[in-house]
């Protein structure tokens, strides 16, 4: 069956739910660098999708940690059923308390809540988690921050935003006079990194800019706040404000 | 009343032959289940002989079985049509070695019968899902080529599914 061409291999393969894919990952090593390929990756979601949609609405760390370790459930918000429970296997989780950054494409974010810099993604799918190395710290006096998540499906990649709020009223003149720097940072999960967008003056005020233009080059980040379209040509990044967070 | 008799036209009928010269005189609207046979229907002024010089009779007088099938139960539009196919797609793939599924596998991948691959890998993949790693290697004949520890490492990595 090996010497199947590799298009009817992958067909096989992208079948199969993922606890089959972890274990014939052990085969042998065609098999393990097959359904680790970024593209298969992408193959294999795009055939599962419809079959585990997940729409998390709540995270809920139950917090017997001693017992259980942290313990981590996903619900639908259709119906609040529990369609994901899982013990993080992360030693570096230092507060019980998490919230949900946002998920798109099977992957969920989630950060600790005493401490918005701690980052998680997990792949609810394959249970593998991991911890996203710290931004870059914010410029002094920092009023607010919001984080956001999605996948780039130009760069096939997992990406985390990060606005940083400068004090001040957004939308003020007044303040861009006064060179407030609002910064946005973004993170690649295919990079491991950080990297600064972008800082402007002002960003909150121009989102009447780019409300209406979405290319395919666009890609946004979403939450139930908030959103944050990037256009990675440009790079223009619009902040879309749907309620006001402040922290 | 119209009767749909006299609005018969003749069925262009297709000769297809396989690699070891066997002949299979096929209707066309059969053999265009086929996506390469479609392409070269289309073309103008194609042949009604087609030489099929990757297939050999045995599997391509299967794929053949499974394109006439499909052709019959799609003519009249009954909604038990897809419940029919599917039964009938049950049976086909119910008893086939590994040997014959390689080859039809080939066979349909080589002649574009996008559904029969369908058919086919989904059959593979239920021979996949579930299993232990050592039963899919002894299915697949598949010697594991990892060095003393790796596999236990993968394996120690997603040990949830091992459970």
């Amino acid at each position: 069956m090996e010497s199947l061409p590799c298009n009817i291999i992958e067909e096989i393969v992208s079948r199969l739910d993922v606890k089959s894919l972890m274990r014939l990952k052990c085969a042998s090593k065609s098999w393990l660098s097959l359904i680790c390929r970024s593209d298969f990756i992408v193959l294999h979601l795009k055939r599962q999708k419809s079959s585990r949609l997940l729409y998390p609405l709540y995270i809920h760390p139950i917090d017997d940690i001693a017992r259980h370790g942290n313990s981590l459930s996903v619900r639908s918000s259709e119906n609040f059923e529990e369609i994901y429970s899982h013990v993080l296997n992360m030693v570096d989780v230092k507060s019980p308390y998490l919230t949900l950054v946002g998920n798109d494409n099977g992957i969920l974010c989630f950060q600790e809540v005493t401490n918005c810099d701690m980052v998680y993604l997990l792949n609810p799918a394959t249970k593998e988690s991991k911890r996203i190395p710290p931004p870059p710290a914010c410029p002094p006096r920092t009023n607010y921050t919001l984080y956001g998540f999605g996948y780039d499906s130009l760069t096939n990649d997992f990406k985390v935003v990060k606005v940083s709020k400068r004090p001040g009223i957004h939308g003020s003149s007044q303040l861009r006079d006064n060179k407030s720097s609002d910064q946005v940072r973004v993170y690649s999960l295919r990079r491991n990194s950080w990297k600064t967008l972008m800082t402007t003056s002002g960003i909150f005020s121009e989102l009447e800019l780019g409300s209406g233009s979405s290319s395919s080059d666009t890609f946004t980040y979403v939450n139930q706040k908030y959103s944050v379209v990037v256009n990675g040509s440009t790079p223009y990044v619009v902040v879309i404000m749907i309620n006001t967070y402040l922290i | 009343m119209s009767s749909s008799s006299t609005t018969t036209t003749t069925t262009r009928l297709l000769m297809l032959k396989a690699s070891d010269g066997v002949t299979f005189e096929v209707e066309e609207a059969v053999a265009t289940k086929l996506g390469a046979i479609n392409n070269m229907v289309e073309e103008e002024g194609s042949e009604d002989l087609i030489c099929l010089p990757n297939v050999n009779g045995k599997f391509l007088g299967m794929v053949l079985e499974w394109c006439k099938k499909h052709a019959n139960n799609n003519t009249n539009s009954d909604k038990g049509n897809d419940e029919v196919n599917k039964w009938w797609d049950k049976e086909f793939v119910m008893d086939l070695d590994q040997n014959t599924l390689y080859h039809l596998l080939m066979a349909a991948d080589y002649l574009s019968g996008t559904e029969l691959v369908d058919l086919l890998t989904e059959k593979v993949a239920s021979m996949i899902r579930g299993k232990k790693v050592e039963e899919i290697r002894e299915t697949f004949k598949i010697k594991s080529d990892f060095l003393p520890g790796q596999e236990e490492e993968i394996r120690k990595k997603n040990s949830w599914a091992f459970e």
